[in-house]
């Protein structure tokens, strides 16, 4: 059941290998929650490969159901991997305000 | 067929889809004049520019793919919101749309480099396009702008592409293994150490390997990156940062400049997502696109493995959407950005290419889109043509049946003609399309004209779901274009007059279709200053079109605008209601058996409006017999029927209702055989507003039937505009009433003048 907009949801410490199969239910069980979910990266000290896919998982998703998802506040270890796979463009919008930018391809 | 054959009529489809699809983006961009926020406006005229892009790129139309791929990242800037599409900016993109379309047009003919012209064009263009691009121009695609970063976080420095580098370019392709994450290996890390060899030039994250989330293990590696990597070092060195993870993943290191096999090995190693990786290698100029497709070709007649579709990996590059990469004005090469998930339909062009093409690119395409395929028109009419006969033999059988007085038979007939008529109506709906494709034209011409002019119109189209022949609405473009551009010119007054005349500062144009008793009918309504009658008749009598005392109904002088001669160039400027070549246009209009009529009121407006029939293939006739012959006059033609008077037994005129009504006998005209009956009919036809007499011997009754063309013999016969075949089998020729009635009048003027 869609509750529309929820609060932002901030992950903290690692965003790895060893956490990602606890974090793929959680996210995705928050995606099946709302029709927008914000997720804030400012707490992540680390991401993987593992926790990258799992991040670009999540967009398809939401793109498939026709809901938005946004990453706001990206830590330096995040935006340091999305700089090393190219992704900032696709993944991230990013504002300078903390405020998230309408997010391109997740929503409408 | 041979490659080169299905490469020409891939390129044919590509040419129709194109103009199809920059149509949309016109649509589109003057949606989003209208209003700048229309999410849906943005994201259709972003696909159709993807879409022209990618298909242009898989038939290596460089100039084409160059130019749209700025016009796309501007477009992707709109919809990320990064610009907003502002009046000046749907300005610039609206000829730029045009441009790819000159340039599209360009490849038609056959030209497939741009002239030297397009180029001026192209780059005055891009010009003015760069403004919008400003901020998104970043060094590098994959940089972090600098002010969004936290300062204590330095991202690593990307440096931007110096047109001279030192070290030699490799094409990376790296799958690492599914267990790699659980071993340790983070393959992002190998990543990074790349980036101390030598400069990654570029990167692409693959997602394509990436299952449906219930299917996706998370402690599994699944993405994928393609990397263009320039270093001093060798393939060797490169190699051995993998030895680690060697085993069971798939690492390639191809050196720039390696056999196009290799490059093909590993497209189709992607099985069915090669395509995205043959988009990636092409697009950083690791191989020209179709040395790639020969090499994919060969490679899979060769070993007759399961590979992508040769064509479809070519087509790769429309996977490109980034809007922030390289400096585009000075490297409009697209970058793929795989890692895009942005649900961007696939590009519908690219498919025709591939083996068993016009079903499954129908299927691809009607999932997405309303349910449509593109038939041949040849083959619908031959269709309707066998349709038509079927009609007339089962005339035919049923003549016979009920000459056999078998009741079962009959009835067993009367279901099959039931369903022979569903059938022929269903052949002939095949043909209808909706008017609206042509309408919606219109808005770009009424914006630009206006322009022009200075003028400020709205343009409100009505009724664009009526469906009409398809060859009519190919023929009725022109005639509207004339109406729509007179009444734009001469019609609506300029805004300082309107303000004068109280009337709301901005025009308005109507355009309407519906349907009415078997015609389609077509307004071009404008609120402008009407016509006024006075000046037109003044007009009419200075150039002998009527004489200086005669009496004509206001009808009768509007209809004066449509002559031949009426217009010329001197009464454009000075004549307040319409005038170039209306009578070109009546022409075209009577030409597809329709007719115009113009409605007007002074200082209030004009309406013109053209009523034609609903199809070409078909016409209600009126059937009458002249001897043992046949003939079929146009019942949209014929005003009544009355009996030969006996006083005009002898004569070629007649009194009608006080009125002299002159008129042909078909069988002196056509040489019939045979006796006069001793009571003849007359078939008053009207044409123009001449009504003229057709003196035949039997009224037969309608009869709807399906018009054949006559053959090339008979093709200078005047008179006659086509033959039908009866129900008894016989050959009734369609009388062709414009001819007869510029005949008559010809013949009279004629004996008038030798009187």
């Amino acid at each position: 059941v869609s509750t529309g907009v929820l609060d932002p949801i901030r992950l903290e410490g690692d965003l790895t290998v060893q956490v990602a199969a606890e974090y793929k239910i959680l996210l995705l069980n928050a995606l099946a929650d709302g029709d927008e979910i914000t997720l804030d990266l400012s707490g992540i000290n680390e991401l993987d490969t593992a926790g990258l896919q799992l991040l670009l998982l999540l967009k398809r998703e939401a793109g498939q159901l026709g809901r938005t998802v946004r990453f706001t506040e990206p830590s330096p270890a995040v935006l340091e991997v999305l700089a090393l796979a190219r992704l900032d463009l696709a993944l991230v919008p990013i504002s300078t305000s903390g405020e998230p930018l309408t997010d391109q391809a997740g929503g409408s | 067929m041979t490659f080169e054959d299905e490469m020409a009529s891939a390129l044919g489809n590509f040419i129709l889809e194109a103009a199809e699809l920059l149509a949309e983006m016109e649509t589109g961009l003057l949606a989003l004049e209208e209003d700048a926020a229309d999410e849906e406006s943005i994201n259709s005229v972003f696909r159709a520019a993807h879409t022209v892009k990618g298909s242009a790129g898989l038939f290596g139309l460089d100039p084409v793919v160059r130019f749209t791929h700025v016009v796309e990242s501007v477009l992707d800037r709109m919809r990320s919101e990064e610009v907003s599409a502002s009046a000046g900016l749907i300005g610039v993109l609206l000829p730029c749309k045009d441009h790819i379309g000159d340039l599209i047009a360009g490849v038609a003919a056959g030209v497939s480099q741009e002239t030297a012209e397009q180029a001026a064009i192209g780059a005055a263009l891009l010009a003015r396009l760069t403004p919008y691009l400003s901020d998104a121009v970043v060094a590098d695609p994959g940089a972090v702008p600098v002010s969004t970063a936290p300062a204590d976080f330095a991202v690593p420095a990307a440096p931007a592409v110096p047109a001279e580098e030192a070290g030699q370019l490799f094409h990376l392709s790296l799958r690492f293994g599914a267990e790699s994450l659980r071993n340790g290996m983070d393959p992002l890390s190998f990543v990074r150490y790349l980036s101390t060899m030598g400069e990654v030039v570029a990167l692409t994250t693959l997602t394509e390997l990436l299952p449906e989330a219930e299917d996706l293990d998370a402690e599994q590696c699944y993405l994928a990156f393609q990397i263009t990597l320039r270093t001093e070092d060798n393939a060797e060195n490169i190699a051995g940062v993998f030895d680690f993870v060697r085993e069971d993943s798939d690492i390639r290191v191809l050196p720039r400049g390696s056999d196009p096999s290799d490059y093909a090995d590993l497209v189709t190693s992607f099985g069915p997502h090669g395509r995205a990786v043959a988009g990636i290698l092409v697009a950083e100029g690791a191989i020209p696109a179709a040395d790639l497709r020969t090499a994919i070709q060969q490679l899979a007649q060769g070993s007759d493995a399961p590979g992508p579709d040769p064509q479809r990996a070519g087509a790769g590059v429309d996977d490109s959407a980034a809007a922030g990469s390289q400096p585009v004005l000075d490297d409009p090469i697209p970058r793929p950005r795989s890692a895009d998930t942005e649900a961007v339909p696939e590009s519908p062009a690219t498919s025709p290419v591939a083996g068993p093409t016009p079903a499954r690119r129908a299927g691809d395409r009607g999932a997405a889109e309303n349910q449509t395929i593109r038939v041949d028109a040849g083959r619908l009419d031959r269709l309707i043509d066998a349709v038509g006969e079927l009609v007339i033999a089962g005339a035919g059988a049923e003549l016979r049946a009920s000459l056999s007085r078998d009741e079962g038979l009959q009835t067993a007939l009367g279901e099959v003609m039931r369903l022979v008529e569903e059938v022929r109506d269903g052949a002939l709906q095949l043909r209808m399309v909706p008017i609206g494709t042509t309408f919606s034209r219109f808005q770009r011409i009424v914006r630009d004209v206006s322009a022009t002019l200075g003028k400020d119109v709205t343009l409100t189209v009505s009724g664009g779901d009526t469906e009409v022949d398809k060859a009519l609405v190919e023929q009725i473009g022109d005639p509207l274009t004339h109406l729509v551009r007179n009444a734009l010119d001469h019609g609506i007054e300029s805004a300082e007059i309107r303000a004068a005349q109280g009337k709301p500062a901005r025009g308005s144009l109507r355009l309407n279709a519906f349907h009415d008793s078997g015609s389609i009918v077509i307004e071009v309504q404008d609120d402008g200053g009407g016509i006024d009658p006075d000046r037109v008749l003044a007009k009419a009598i200075e150039r002998g079109l009527v004489e200086p005392n005669a009496v004509l109904t206001e009808k009768d002088i509007y209809g004066l605008i449509f002559e031949p001669g009426f217009s010329t160039a001197a009464t454009v400027s000075n004549l307040s209601g319409r005038g170039v070549g209306m009578d070109v246009v009546k022409r075209n209009v009577t030409a597809l058996r329709g007719t115009i009529d113009v409605e007007s009121r002074p200082g209030q407006g004009t309406t013109l409006r053209i009523r034609l029939p609903l199809t070409l293939a078909i016409i209600d006739g009126f059937l009458v017999g002249v001897g043992g012959a046949t003939f079929v006059v146009p019942l949209d033609r014929v005003v009544e029927c009355v009996e030969l008077p006996a006083e005009s037994r002898n004569r070629d005129y007649m009194g009608l209702r006080g009125e002299v009504l002159s008129f042909v006998r078909l069988r002196s005209l056509f040489a019939l055989p045979g006796e006069r009956p001793r009571r003849e009919n007359v078939v008053v036809v009207e044409y123009a507003g001449t009504k003229t007499g057709l003196v035949v011997d039997a009224l037969k009754g309608e009869f709807q039937t399906v018009i054949k063309p006559l053959g090339a013999l008979f093709e200078n016969v005047q008179g006659i505009g086509g033959s039908t075949i009866l129900g008894n089998g016989d050959v009734a020729l369609i009388v062709d009433v414009p001819t007869l009635v510029r005949h008559a009048e010809e013949w009279q003027r004629s004996r008038l003048a030798s009187v």
